[in-house]
């Protein structure tokens, strides 16, 4: 039943003008901007501010009254609708990656590929954080009262860069000094602690909220 | 297979701005259940409850042998509410292949039939049917699942009388099913007419009444006079000098011949009863 809400809810949000306009967005940066790997970071920040936007659905169409009376369990929206928003975050990847090579073959450079690795892995990251901070919140309070959780992982994000440039505490020569793998390691970590602790926060949060 | 297919004891809820005290019924197989009662009175929170969207703050809620709001019992309840449940910009023969992945038995036959005999257009989008459609999109949705429970939380207000009927005649179709039973929450207590066989009154989040149909009709009845108002009656109102109130039809001896005494309506029970819960927490 997870499967086929996620199907469900992919035919619900996919095919909207809000939901593929970002996903332009990604091709735009990916062509004017020419510093490598910036379409794949802007895939992971347009990844995490679409998560709030089947929530805005369910409030609208009144859908999440509509999963409470379908014969599934809270868990499997909650799970579902996880699977379709990191679906969501993989076109955004895949649609970023062939503009970053489509570019590069026209600009005549290359690509490293450990620049890619560390592209995907940050950006995996940054959306096992969102899923991780929106996706309880989301679900327990829906999106009139939860939006502004959306903005939370990008201000979290730019603000740990903003001290830290302000402190010094971590040096950028010292980030140099890590190895590829541990930094990947690390990256993928942060994700898949931010989506398991997301998504069963989530669905705890979830069973518990009376729908109206 | 057991005989009640609903069965509710002691629901309680308590939230701000509403309360739901001490509410047990059953919903035996085979029956069609009114639910009736002033705005505010509980009949969407008792049918929220019902279908697990609320959780009660004591009591116990048992769909078709299942808890409240367990898929089982969710996958064989076709739930008819006020308004349609479906994005506005999605097109009327998409809903049911949407929906058929969840229900084993959702037949898309019937869906496509009870459209067509409904007159709700297949090819527009569910924001632009009137209210009516709306409400029929929803009935052709709850019953292609092939439930044996249907719950309809106030499907005919608004309505013209023609969409009414048309509702009516779907459901009494339904019933055919000596398996099958319907939960009828309504306002209009003419759409019960010929169609429910018990009858449940909820006044202020309490059960008034509960009994056969006929009988509700034959318990009570409407005494009306001027002057004094005798002892024995529920909720007096008055026009001018004259008074009305409900009467116990047993009572009707007590009253002298210058009430005179007549037939109630389930809309008289309802406002009468009503007014006399109001006299009795004022």
């Amino acid at each position: 039943m997870t499967f086929a809400f996620t199907r469900f809810d992919l035919m619900s949000w996919f095919p909207r003008r809000q939901t593929l306009l970002p996903l332009a967005f990604i091709v735009i940066v990916g062509i004017a901007l020419p510093v490598p790997g910036m379409a794949i970071a802007t895939s992971a920040f347009v990844t995490s501010l679409m998560l709030s936007t089947p929530f805005l659905g369910d409030e609208r169409d009144r859908l999440d009254t509509l999963y409470g009376v379908l014969p599934i369990s809270r868990r499997a929206i909650v799970v579902g609708r996880a699977l379709s928003i990191l679906l969501y975050g993989v076109v955004a990847m895949t649609i970023a990656t062939v503009t970053t090579l489509s570019v590069a073959a026209i600009r005549g450079t290359t690509i490293a590929p450990e620049l890619l690795m560390t592209g995907y892995a940050a950006s995996f990251a940054i959306i096992g954080l969102s899923v991780g901070v929106q996706l309880p919140v989301l679900f327990r309070i829906g999106y009139s009262r939860g939006r502004l959780v959306v903005y939370a992982p990008v201000l979290l994000i730019a603000g740990a860069a903003w001290i830290n440039q302000a402190t010094g505490v971590i040096d950028g020569d010292i980030i140099n000094t890590i190895p590829l793998e541990v930094g990947v390691g690390a990256c993928v970590a942060i994700g898949t602690l931010g989506i398991i602790t997301g998504t069963l926060l989530a669905v705890r949060l979830y069973t518990t909220r009376e729908l109206r | 297979m057991t005989d009640d297919m609903v069965r509710i004891s002691n629901l309680r809820i308590t939230r701000p701005a509403f309360e739901i005290g001490d509410v047990s019924f059953t919903i035996p197989r085979g029956a069609v259940v009114g639910l009736v009662g002033p705005n505010g009175a509980g009949k969407t929170t008792v049918i929220r409850s019902l279908l697990g969207l609320l959780t009660p703050d004591a009591g116990q809620i048992e769909v078709l042998g299942h808890p409240a709001g367990s898929s089982t019992a969710l996958s064989k309840t076709g739930v008819v509410l006020d308004q349609p449940t479906a994005a506005a910009e999605w097109r009327v023969h998409s809903l049911g292949r949407r929906l058929a992945p969840f229900y084993t038995d959702w037949d898309v036959e019937l869906f496509t039939d009870l459209l067509d005999r409904l007159d709700v257009p297949q090819g527009q989008r569910v924001g632009e049917l009137s209210r009516g459609q709306g409400v029929k999109l929803s009935l052709a949705s709850a019953l292609a699942q092939r439930p044996e429970l249907l719950i309809l939380d106030e499907p005919s207000s608004g309505l013209d009388p023609a969409s009414r009927r048309e509702i009516g005649d779907v459901i009494r179709q339904f019933m055919v099913d000596p398996h099958h039973a319907v939960l009828f929450s309504t306002h209009i207590t003419t759409d019960l007419d010929n169609l429910a066989d018990e009858l449940i009154v909820l006044i202020g989040g309490r059960i008034a009444h509960h009994g056969p149909l006929p009988d509700a009709k034959e318990d009570f009845a409407m005494a009306r006079s001027t002057g004094e108002v005798p002892d024995g009656t529920l909720g007096v109102q008055h026009l001018g000098e004259q008074w009305s109130a409900l009467i116990r039809t047993d009572d009707s001896a007590k009253f002298g011949p210058e009430v005179v005494i007549d037939e109630a309506t389930i809309d008289d029970i309802i406002i009468h009863l009503a007014a006399a819960h109001e006299e009795a927490t004022a």
